[in-house]
């Protein structure tokens, strides 16, 4: 679904601005780097301040292209974060199965998007490294044609990790947050929500391709005509004038008496 | 200085140098100036003064591999026994950073067969001196001129430069003083203030030395923040080749963290024509990933070297005076209060609007209670109205009953006359 070709087809794309946040080490780049070039490394290094890289999806007639603001995770780095999803049109919310404290740090990333974010902003919540535990029953299936890894370890746990299983708490291959909690929590924060890999590949493109359903292109491409000209130039090749009403709808009511 | 680690410095130098005269032969093309760097070594601060041009062409030139871990805490002037000691003590205690700092040990220089190990020497040092770093901000002696720095991601990388280097508590000091005195903590302390006066910096800078590139960056919608974060937190340790990395750290620790800023816009200006033809896109790629390219020499088959000496060279011929950047920063602090004041205004302003919508609301719901109480009004009024035309409406069939009555009551008279009169007059 998502395309590699780069370059030539810009003008009749949407831009999409999508930032990903979560705790330290849940695997956000990794995430990006599978959906962007279908790779996957261990070990991988931190995001130092933030990354940015672009991605295509095809959805039906339309291409999205996505400009991707991967952050970094650790808490120091907060204060950068706002540079980041300020106008964001999406966000991708991560947790690590196997470490329940970092669905409490992606909860409080959602109530900051709800609270400072654009209003109409789609986030969805993924619960990564799956690969880790025990296949789970109401886990996304996976998508056969990404499975090129076959690295000889099978851990996307960062290394060093069995040191903390000393400190009790936290232990590695272990579900700590259970699908059902975590879906459960989703449906009443209004999120959409995977359980993925960036290891195995499964459920990463999908989480790019629900987003791109739910993002309300026209509302884009209305916008991006109107005010921020510097890079809007690639969306206003579409003519596409009529703003859909039942995406307006969805702003909050509150919006205008204030 | 103290004299004492000066002079261990000197038999570690002697110990090298006969070292290296064993193996002469198998060295490359290394040729060490042994009578000029035992001059530098043997008293440094003298010879800093007494040939300060000498000693910055030599460092420009490169110091010998051999020497450089030495040379870097001559410079810093960071060696420091009671430090040391310190060190020592803090290895025993615990952090509440610890996990943070195991979670990066695999993820920094994954690809470096001295960090590679988990188990190995590498990690472990890195581990230590990260953890002593977080535990000595975090004393309650420190807290009063330190902000809580603690453990930062970014600084794995810094640390790992130095202990390629120096032994562990050397590191440490060094890290120390690199932190405190060439200003690095303001990188990593919490809102990191001086990450962001760099970066202000950093536009500035490329406004006035590259303004082709500046205006193509602004139109393009590049913003520094988007790329060059990472070379001031690691001071370009992050991902970039090594043998570059330690000549740039060679010339942070002669000249300042200030230095980052040459070799920044050097890395800008060498590859400007190639970037002026790039789009967002591929300018973003390539900021992150082909940036030493154009220093990189690739023959067949061999690991590619880089062309250090030239990239020094050439961040060297890039003008930047203390005066640019303090006015620059003056700028930044002025924005800065600028920025701040607006805040509060907007914080002003925003109450002000709350309090209006909320003055707002209570009138909305005060008028919706006079529209109800005004319709009950109107509808009693009609009911009135009603009642009123009901009643008028009697009236009239009263006075019509009346008069119909008078009438009768009149005839009824007449009549009655008219029958009592005649037997009157008869």
């Amino acid at each position: 679904m998502s395309d590699a070709a780069t370059g030539s087809q810009q003008d009749k794309s949407v831009q999409v601005k999508l930032v990903l946040l979560g705790e330290a080490a849940v695997g956000k780049s990794s995430i990006v780097l599978r959906f962007v070039s279908n790779e996957f490394q261990a070990n991988k290094e931190p995001t130092i301040g933030a990354a940015f890289l672009t991605q295509k999806c095809r959805l039906e007639d339309r291409v999205l292209r996505y400009e991707i603001w991967d952050t970094a995770g650790q808490e120091r780095f907060h204060s950068l974060a706002p540079m980041y999803y300020r106008n964001a049109q999406a966000a991708i919310v991560v947790y690590d199965v196997t470490k329940a404290a970092s669905l409490d740090k992606a909860k409080s990333w959602v109530k900051e998007l709800q609270r400072q974010a654009n209003p109409n902003i789609v986030i969805a919540l993924a619960g990564n490294k799956v690969d880790l535990v025990a296949p789970s029953s109401s886990s996304t299936p996976a998508t056969p044609s990404s499975e090129t890894e076959d690295e000889p370890d099978d851990a996307t746990a960062t290394p060093g990790e069995e040191a903390e299983g000393q400190n009790g708490g936290d232990t590695d291959d272990v579900r700590q947050v259970p699908t059902e909690e975590a879906q459960a929590y989703a449906t009443e924060a209004g999120l959409l929500f995977f359980e993925t890999s960036a290891k195995t590949g499964d459920g990463i493109v999908e989480i790019f391709t629900e987003i791109a359903k739910k993002i309300p292109i026209e509302h884009i491409l209305a916008s991006s005509r109107g005010g921020n000209a510097a890079r809007a130039g690639g969306a206003s090749g579409q003519a596409q004038g009529n703003v859909n009403l039942t995406e307006n709808a969805n702003k909050p009511k509150d919006a205008c008496n204030c | 200085m103290n004299i004492g680690s000066n002079g261990q410095f000197k038999e570690e130098f002697t110990r090298i140098q006969n070292q290296r005269s064993n193996f002469s032969s198998e060295e490359e093309a290394e040729t060490i100036d042994w009578e000029f760097w035992g001059a530098v070594m043997a008293d440094y601060h003298q010879f800093a003064r007494d040939n300060a041009d000498k000693l910055a062409s030599a460092i420009e030139r490169g110091i010998p591999s051999s020497l450089r871990g030495m040379m870097w805490q001559l410079m810093a002037a960071s060696k420091d026994p009671d430090l040391e000691t310190e060190y020592a003590k803090l290895l025993k205690e615990s952090s509440i950073h610890e996990k943070s700092i195991i979670r990066d040990l695999g993820r920094t220089f994954p690809h470096h067969d001295f960090f590679q190990d988990g188990q190995g020497i590498g990690q472990e040092n890195l581990f230590n001196v990260l953890k002593a770093y977080s535990l000595r901000v975090n004393h309650p002696l420190n807290c009063r001129y330190d902000p809580d720095v603690g453990y930062c991601q970014g600084l794995p990388f810094v640390v790992a430069v130095l202990l390629l280097n120096m032994p562990d508590e050397e590191a440490f000091c060094l890290l120390v003083r690199l932190m405190a005195t060439y200003g690095l903590r303001g990188h990593f302390s919490p809102e990191m203030p001086a990450l962001q006066l760099r970066l202000f910096q950093f536009d500035r800078l490329l406004e006035e030395l590259l303004p082709v590139l500046h205006v193509h960056f602004l139109r393009q919608g590049i913003k520094s923040s988007m790329y060059c974060s990472q070379w001031f937190l690691t001071m370009f340790s992050y991902r970039f080749p090594l043998d570059v990395v330690f000549r740039i750290y060679d010339n942070v620790l002669a000249t300042g963290i200030e230095a980052i800023f040459g070799f920044s816009v050097a890395l800008l200006q060498k590859n400007e024509e190639t970037l002026l033809k790039l789009k967002f896109d591929d300018i973003v790629d390539f900021l992150r990933n082909k940036l030493f390219d154009a220093y990189k020499v690739q023959i067949e088959g061999q690991e590619p070297t880089y062309l250090a000496d030239l990239f020094v060279r050439d961040a060297a011929m890039v003008r930047i005076t203390p005066f640019m950047l303090d006015a620059y920063a003056h700028e930044y602090q002025d924005s800065v209060r600028e920025r701040e004041a607006h805040a509060i205004e907007m914080d002003n302003l925003r109450n002000i609007n709350r309090n209006l919508s909320n003055q707002i609301k209570t009138l909305e719901s005060s008028l919706a209670q006079l529209n109800t109480e005004h319709c009950d009004i109107v509808k009693e009024l009609v009911m009135t109205r009603l009642t009123n035309e009901e009643l008028e409406g009697e009236l009239v069939r009263y006075k019509l009953l009346y008069a119909d009555l008078m009438h009768q009551n009149e005839d009824a008279g007449s009549s009655h006359r008219l029958s009592a009169q005649p037997p009157r007059r008869r």
